[in-house]
């Protein structure tokens, strides 16, 4: 069942990479083969829990989603084998690495492959990942794989704890190759999470290879795999690692459009950006956290190009989602109180006290090493080591605006939480924070000077 | 100058301590060990015998534990993940705080599960018993 299981999802992990690949035509290193696999992972997951979620829609009950993601999987398997006829490829470059560059990528490789081994230790004994996992995804997941009537997983009869109101796309995934594998599986959700998570770390390693250098590329992947804060996460079968891959998705392809100017990377984009709101509440942060930066750099630099190519790859997701909160989703708790609650909740300036403490104990000595943040470590880094910024200089205040909207969205969740605060802060603002730090990693590495500036012989 | 090579030695100590953290969460988890998924496994056995009784496949159905029996001891810590569990497991059943419904789970130890049969005792017929959780069936609508 396990080689099934992987099976089962390479299914769409194959056509998420070629839909890629057929936007995205490049060079064809190495490096971009790791972009492009890791996006196909994401990307492919994503697509395949959307149609997923038409088909249960359409045709509940009718055991054939198989046939409908093999029909997907030919279609642009044939549209790539047309297209290829006609693309003149640009002769790949060989990758040749210096003494510094093999140091580097060893140490990553060291560190990413204990950690990820550790991590596969650990999962294999939480078989059905961690409490949230058991309460929210892989709950939801038994209700749409075993009930004709699928609505009933997100039916406003369930406890508030099981939070029904979350977004269903780890759930569909899970559900759907169950329906191909014809039984119900842990290896599964266990695969789906290292497959978010090798995804989160192949992209930040080949983006920054691609637009930084190799060394640079190794560093991502230390400071990923090196902080068990993270790489931790991947083994939960939670959804903060699928959504903090698309949160680097996004900003990823923000990146490169800005670089390549090529229409497909900025609808790529926002088709990450939906797929984020499609894993998570938090993803509608930042869904709606990216949308009004887009908004405010349309108008700064008066031309509606940029967000309208945003909006063509949001479209679908966006549609699917406002369908699901709106049709088949309980409301979400945190406005169960009404106006007035909040508006109390608001003004109470203990919880601003109380949530303002946590969020400096976290960013000042949390998850990182000797009681020192991993935040603070970042922060410190990008002091000491930032370039002044010419290439990437718009983009990169582009991405740190969005953070800013994104940290401060959480803070206002977490002053409106129907919860004891004290709890729900202890119970999840690491997790929070797991969600925005691979794009955070990318993006301060993005703006610091490479390790082969810095261990350079000439020291001018 | 001397900014090169203060950026040299903190990449040095990033990369050690990140090669330390990754030895030791290898060491760590070859070293845990956790009983989580028998015991998963096992409350899915558990449940499962029990709502074979049920004659409907969806639905709400009742649910109480010791918490819901005033001066019933209790750890609420169990109490919650016994909830959650219980809902996992009887999935695409739908589990209702009370007994207000037809089909009810009960999770109470043995003395407080006799306490609620005396005061109950005509409403509810037991309808199975599995690893101290029972069955009922409301009679007295």
């Amino acid at each position: 069942m396990n080689i099934l299981s992987l099976l089962a999802l390479s299914l769409p992990v194959l056509t998420g990479t070629i839909i890629v690949h057929l936007l995205w035509i490049g060079k064809n290193n190495l490096v971009e083969l790791a972009i492009k696999l890791s996006l196909g992972i994401g990307i492919g997951l994503g697509i395949s829990s959307l149609l997923y979620f038409v088909y249960l829609i359409l045709f509940a009950a009718s055991p054939y989603f198989l046939y409908v993601e093999l029909a997907l999987f030919f279609t642009v398997l044939a549209v790539i084998f047309l297209k290829y006829k006609k693309i003149v490829h640009a002769p790949s470059r060989r990758l040749s690495l210096n003494f510094l560059q093999i140091a580097i990528l060893g140490i990553a490789g060291l560190v990413s492959v204990s950690s990820f081994i550790g991590l596969v230790i650990q999962s294999r004994q939480r078989a059905h990942g961690n409490w949230d996992a058991w309460m929210i995804y892989n709950r939801s997941a038994r209700f749409i794989y075993r009930s004709q009537e699928w609505q009933d997983a997100f039916s406003k009869d369930m406890n508030v704890m099981f939070h029904a109101d979350y977004p269903p796309l780890l759930a569909l995934n899970i559900a759907s190759s169950w329906d191909i594998l014809g039984g119900e599986t842990t290896y599964v959700p266990a695969f789906q999470s290292f497959l978010f998570l090798l995804a989160s770390l192949g992209l930040c390693f080949g983006a920054l290879a691609s637009l930084k250098s190799l060394g640079q590329a190794g560093l991502g992947l230390i400071f990923l795999s090196g902080i068990p804060f993270f790489i931790g996460e991947g083994g939960n079968q939670q959804a903060d690692v699928p959504l903090a891959f698309y949160i680097l998705a996004s900003v990823v392809f923000l990146f490169f459009y800005y670089r390549e100017k090529r229409a497909a990377l900025m609808a790529f984009a926002g088709f990450a950006a939906g797929l984020s709101a499609w894993t998570k509440n938090e993803g509608v942060l930042f869904l709606c956290a990216s949308v009004g930066i887009m908004v405010v750099v349309t108008f700064w630099k008066r031309s509606f190009r940029d967000l309208l190519l945003y909006f063509s790859g949001l479209l679908v997701p966006l549609a699917l989602i406002l369908y699901f909160k709106f049709q088949i989703a309980p409301p979400s708790e945190f406005f169960s109180g009404g106006s007035s609650k909040i508006i109390q909740d608001i003004m109470d300036s203990s919880r601003h006290q109380m949530i303002f403490d946590s969020f400096k104990n976290f960013l000042l000595h949390g998850s990182g090493w000797n009681n020192i943040g991993v935040y603070v470590i970042l922060c410190v880094y990008f002091l000491l080591f930032h370039s002044c910024i010419k290439d990437n200089r718009d983009v990169v205040f582009i991405a740190l605006a969005i953070f800013v909207c994104q940290i401060t969205g959480y803070y206002v969740l977490y002053l409106i939480s129907p919860y004891d605060l004290q709890w729900h802060l202890s119970y999840s603002l690491d997790r929070l924070f797991v969600q925005i730090y691979p794009a955070i990693v990318f993006v301060v590495l993005i703006a610091s000077q490479s390790p082969e500036k810095i261990f350079s012989s000439s020291l001018e | 100058m001397w900014k090169k090579y203060l950026q040299r030695f903190i990449l040095i100590v990033i990369a050690f301590f990140c090669v330390k953290t990754g030895i030791e969460s290898l060491m760590s988890s070859t070293n845990e060990r956790s009983n989580d998924t028998a015991v998963v496994a096992n409350w899915d056995k558990r449940l499962s015998k029990l709502t074979a009784h049920i004659p409907f496949k969806r639905g709400p159905i009742g649910y109480i534990s010791g918490e819901d029996i005033p001066g019933a001891t209790f750890s609420p810590n169990d109490a919650a993940g016994e909830y959650v569990l219980t809902q996992y497991s009887v999935a695409p059943l739908i589990l209702v705080r009370g007994t207000d419904q037809e089909w009810d789970i009960l999770n109470l130890d043995d003395q407080t599960y006799e306490k609620w049969y005396q005061t109950h005792l005509n409403d509810f017929e037991v309808v199975d018993f599995t690893g101290g959780m029972h069955l009922v069936h409301k009679v007295n609508k």
